[in-house]
């Protein structure tokens, strides 16, 4: 019974969004009407099996265009098929309240067409009398309703939640839109716009049990349904009513909010009852002008054997009709501006099912996550049918099937099964992928190898499943073939062109969380505000900005004569608040390392599986918050890195680890942790480590260093960064690393980061990548050098040391070597770099700043340490990018720019010039 | 190159505004709708290695800017500092990108508006005085306008021919 009861509801949603003069989802509503019928009949639900059957002629009809009035025979579907929900929704009891008119098709259907003025007539009396039923039912529901909410309050707060704040969205969006009805009431964008906000609210709403916020939902989209079909006007009373029904449901939604909040129900909305009658009044009076306004339409209904070959030949023919005549297929253009949201919001369900199901791995017997990954897959089928990617839609309706047997006990999630729900959220991840291509470059074309194979393999496994227990229900069978399916859904995207083109450009955005610190992980009501990252950027600056004008005015020599203590006291204040803002400024982008932290977790997995290796994967500081471009970039290195643990730094088979004395399951682990304002990002494994010996020789031969080089242990693991190393066709027999190591090492630098390798043969080996905190602002040591100044990050300073002249030995006259510490290290002079004006004066004292990079030690020789600060880091701007060891630049507390170093750079052009 | 060149002129498609100033006593103009604004002489910090005519950056309110000298630019020679030098901030467009950079002249003029009508094309002056950045000249009662291509003074490939000539 439940199974057609949710037939039911997807059969609702079906219809809504089935596009009247589109052959695909007109046929595809056949067959769901096809199905209700059977699994009605083997129900003993004549009333309803015959009311579908009677739906699926007139779908026929529709497609053959038989149907004079296309909206007629629309909403002669959508009334019988909510009167069916109204059935299922009282508890299966009472009568199906079918429309009357549904009567008449299906006398139609038997005499063929009936008397135009007849059809007319008994309208108004049937729907007159049918309202009140439905108002009686609403009182019904209302009294069920307190019960209702508190018991949904205590299975899912997340879920409420995140349901509260969309809905206020939707409805802030709604009201918007209203007021532009009010300005133009034949504004068809915000008609569908708030026509999609109530259903997406419905949707949800059902699914939470919150069944009063449902059923004004529900009344207000068939409110808007009519206005959109163009059988109600917009304006005055209607008008009023909708305003009315907007503010309710925000009342509503604001209750549960505090219901949620407190714990117990809260309701103060007193006049819902009111609501109701007008609306159910609104309806009804505009069903009984309809059949005035509208041209009736005498239907005749063909021979029902004979259809499906009907259909399928019309489908056919209208298909070549389509590709002669391309303007028949009108662009959505709707959706376009939602599809970036959409994309959004695809990426999100698809990284937290990719969690969950690592998650389920572990246990497969854990409801909850099943659960919440059966959601993900359901919201990615209605948003994505919403937004016309059936595609995606087919592919999560799978998903969704597969995962509801899970749910059900029939089986467990793992092995194949397991397997198949990974290759869908692979699936959804390309095709999104796809998808967020054409939105930017606009095109539209796209292929899915495994697609059809997958369908199958999922259809097949839920056949096997199901016929595995006989008791199970049967199976609603694949509405189309997959074949089909594969062509709808490149069709679809097709035709779809038009739309894409127009998207706007996908704009990165930053999620930013009013709750700054990462700890405290408060589940419940915590507001999110999405931001435009271009805006953050700007604020950021701003407050730069500020802080510099801030220090400039409060240490001018002006402000300092004035001898007023409450002078002094307002200006520490607004230090105070100026600090803390920018404090705040510093957090503004910062994203955590979860997301990135995941992938890594699916990594390992797919490839300990492939490679037939036992790995026990474990992550830790996940919730470590990075500079959200750190994070968006961290992440390839990080596939390297990972990769190279599994693949290479693991060995070969459990039974080599047995050999070598170890657990025969391989530990690999994944950190990252905060020390003295750098993050750290750990991959250390228990593998082989790396064979020095192996690694000198190998980059002897390739030509790398020379063999007679005496290298300490840092510097012979660097050599696996170096570029050429990598090139090599098997690393893997040497050493067991480098593979694309010095991309890895590069990438890491251009975040300002660095790269240390430690490892010890036979044990394993950690690689550890040094990140700032964030790309905006870093601790910098101001130096001058004759007339000139430069800013050297804090992060590559080793230390600065007076000297004499007489401590610099020259190398062939050329190059200059400092003696410290035991280590020789090369200096170079800042003014002959970067032709400093000189001045002649030799002084004997000399300021050397030894900074480190790759391991690597070298002297700067400047003329002044004037001292440390925070500096802003601005780019140079396009017309200047690339000058040699220049990172950037940054206002100075005077205002002037000065001038960042970019010590690696600087240290390769420092032995191009001195060479 | 330059003077084989065949010089398409538009003279409709280019009328309209045109800020004016002076290099060395000649009129430039430049197409208002690129100019940012004008400002007075900051303190400018040289960056290393780059073409001498790049003086180097400005704190344009928070933006770090680059300062090109228009006089080196164009092969004449370095500006005097006059109280009337001063820096026109300019949009420039490369490729999909637009740049935001300061150009110091001699002096800013006045807001011209020329008419397509006045408009002729640039005359060939011989093989040294390269002609790329004019899109034409314009004749204002007396005074003759050289109206400046500022997207194309600062294209890539002119900016590596400039440095190679320098």
């Amino acid at each position: 019974m439940s199974e057609i009861h949710e037939q039911v509801k997807k059969l609702a949603e079906l219809l809504v969004l089935t596009d009247i003069t589109d052959i695909q989802s007109l046929s595809n509503l056949h067959s769901a009407f096809d199905n209700m019928a059977l699994d009605a009949g083997k129900n003993s639900l004549e009333e309803i099996a015959s009311a579908s059957r009677i739906c699926s002629g007139i779908v026929e009809s529709i497609v053959l265009g038989e149907v004079k009035s296309l909206s007629d025979a629309y909403q002669l579907l959508n009334d019988t098929v909510s009167s069916i929900q109204t059935f299922f929704e009282n508890n299966s009891s009472g009568e199906v309240d079918l429309p009357a008119k549904l009567k008449d098709y299906a006398g139609a259907s038997v005499i063929t067409a009936k008397p135009k003025a007849e059809a007319k007539k008994t309208e108004p009396k049937n729907d007159a009398v049918s309202a009140p039923i439905q108002l009686s039912e609403a009182e019904k529901l209302r009294e069920a309703i307190l019960a209702s909410t508190s018991a949904t309050m205590t299975a899912d707060p997340d879920l409420l939640v995140d349901f509260i704040n969309e809905s206020i969205e939707h409805l802030d969006g709604c009201n918007e839109h209203l007021l532009t009805l009010e300005a133009s009431s034949d504004d068809y964008d915000s008609l569908n716009a708030v026509f999609r906000a109530f259903h997406t609210i419905k949707g949800v709403a059902s699914f939470l049990n919150l069944n009063e916020i449902r059923k004004l939902a529900h009344q207000t989209e068939n409110l808007f349904d009519k206005a959109r079909s163009g059988t109600l006007a917009l304006s005055g009373e209607a008008m009023d009513i909708t305003f009315d029904a907007v503010d309710t449901m925000r009342n509503m939604i604001e209750d549960l909010r505090r219901s949620v909040g407190e714990g117990k129900p809260v309701s103060t909305v007193k006049n819902l009852d009111r609501i109701f009658k007008n609306l159910e009044a609104f309806l009804g009076s505009d069903k009984a002008v309809q059949p005035v306004q509208q041209q009736p339409a005498p239907v005749v209904i063909p021979q029902m054997k004979t259809f499906p070959k009907r259909i399928a030949k019309t489908i056919l023919d209208k298909k070549l009709d389509m590709n002669e005549t391309q303007d028949f297929l009108l662009p959505k253009e709707m959706f376009s501006s939602e599809l970036p949201a959409f994309i959004d919001e695809l990426s999100e369900h698809i990284e937290a099912s990719e969690e969950n199901l690592l998650k389920i791995e572990q246990d497969p017997s854990d409801k909850e996550i099943l659960n919440s990954l059966f959601r993900s897959f359901h919201t990615m089928k209605g948003s994505s049918a919403l937004i016309g990617v059936l595609a995606i839609e087919k592919l999560a309706h799978r998903a969704e099937t597969l995962l509801d047997r899970a749910r059900n006990e029939k089986i467990l999630l793992e092995g194949e099964a397991l397997d198949l729900v990974f290759n869908c959220v692979d699936i959804l991840k390309y095709i999104l992928e796809i998808m967020k291509g054409s939105v930017l470059k606009g095109e539209t074309k796209f292929i899915v190898p495994e697609f059809k194979d997958l369908l199958n393999k999922i259809d097949d496994f839920i056949k096997a499943i199901d016929s595995a227990i006989p008791s199970a229900p049967p199976l609603t069978a694949p509405d189309l073939s997959d074949t089909q399916v594969t062509e709808m859904a490149s069709a679809i995207v097709n035709n779809r062109a038009p739309v894409v083109e127009k998207a706007p450009a996908l704009k990165e955005i930053v999620q930013v969380s009013s709750d700054v610190e990462a700890g405290s992980k408060k589940a419940a009501l915590k507001d999110v505000v999405k931001v435009d990252a271009d805006r953050l950027d700007r604020l950021v600056d701003l407050i730069g900005e500020l802080v510099i004008a801030e220090t400039m005015v409060t240490q001018s020599p002006e402000i300092k004569q004035v001898a007023s203590q409450r002078l002094f006291q307002n200006i520490s204040h607004l230090d105070k608040i100026t600090r803390e803002l920018q404090a705040m400024g510093t957090y503004l982008r910062m994203v955590p390392l979860h997301a990135t932290f995941q992938k890594m977790a699916r990594l390992v997995r797919d490839l300990s599986k492939k490679l037939g290796k036992d790995i026990e994967f474990s992550m830790s500081g996940e919730d470590t918050e990075l500079d959200k471009t750190v994070v968006d970039r961290i992440g390839d290195p990080l596939v390297h890195m990972v990769r190279n643990a599994v693949d290479h730094g693991v060995e070969k088979t459990p039974a080599d680890r047995i050999k070598a004395s170890k657990n025969p399951k391989a530990k690999v682990e994944l950190r990252a942790y905060h020390k003295g304002g750098n993050i750290y990002i750990e991959v250390e494994d228990d593998g082989r480590g790396l064979d020095k010996k192996a690694i000198f020789n190998k980059a002897v031969e390739r030509g790398i260093i020379e063999s007679d080089v005496q290298l300490d242990e840092n510097s012979i693991f660097n050599l696996v960064l170096a570029p050429g190393f990598s090139t090599a066709e098997k690393v893997t027999e040497v050493s067991g690393r480098g593979v694309g190591m010095d991309v890895v090492k590069r990438n890491i630098e251009a975040l300002r980061g660095q790269l240390d390798i430690s490892s010890e043969f036979g044990k394993g080996s950690t690689f550890t990548i040094k990140l700032p905190l964030t790309m905006a602002i870093i601790d910098g040591m101001v130096v001058n050098v004759k007339s000139e100044r430069y800013i050297i990050p804090t992060l590559s300073i080793v230390m600065s040391v007076r000297i004499n002249r007489k401590d610099i030995k020259t190398v062939q006259r050329k190059g200059e070597m400092l003696s410290i510490q035991g280590e020789l290290l090369p200096i170079f002079h800042l003014e002959s770099i970067f032709d400093i004006p000189k001045d002649d004066l030799l002084k004997d004292e000399m300021l050397v700043v030894i900074v480190e990079d790759s391991n690597r030690k070298t002297g700067i020789v400047v003329d002044e340490l004037v001292g440390q600060q925070q500096i802003v880091i601005k780019n140079l701007g396009d017309y200047l990018k690339g000058v040699p060891g220049i990172a950037g630049g940054a206002i100075m507390p005077d205002g002037y720019v000065g001038l960042i170093l970019d010590v690696g750079n600087l240290v390769k052009l420092a032995n191009a010039t001195v060479v | 190159m330059a003077n084989i060149k065949k010089i398409e002129l538009d003279p409709d498609a280019i009328q309209g505004k045109y800020l004016t100033f002076q290099l060395m006593g000649e009129i430039y103009g430049l197409q208002i709708l690129k100019v940012q604004e004008i400002i007075s002489l900051l303190n400018i910090t040289r960056v290393p290695r780059t073409p001498h005519y790049v003086l180097g950056v400005i704190n344009l309110r928070g933006k770090v800017i680059p300062v090109i000298d228009m006089r080196l630019k164009f092969g004449l020679e370095k500006s005097e500092r006059t109280e009337r030098t001063c820096i026109i901030v300019v949009q420039i467009t490369r490729g999909q990108n637009s740049i935001t950079i300061g150009i110091i002249v001699d002096e800013v003029s006045e807001v011209m508006n020329v008419k397509g009508s006045q408009i002729s094309p640039t005359p060939p002056m011989g093989a040294s005085v390269n002609t790329d950045f004019i899109m034409g000249m314009g004749k204002v009662e007396d005074s003759v306008i050289m109206l400046l291509d500022i997207d194309k003074a600062f294209s890539d490939e002119i900016f590596s021919v400039v440095e190679a000539q320098a």
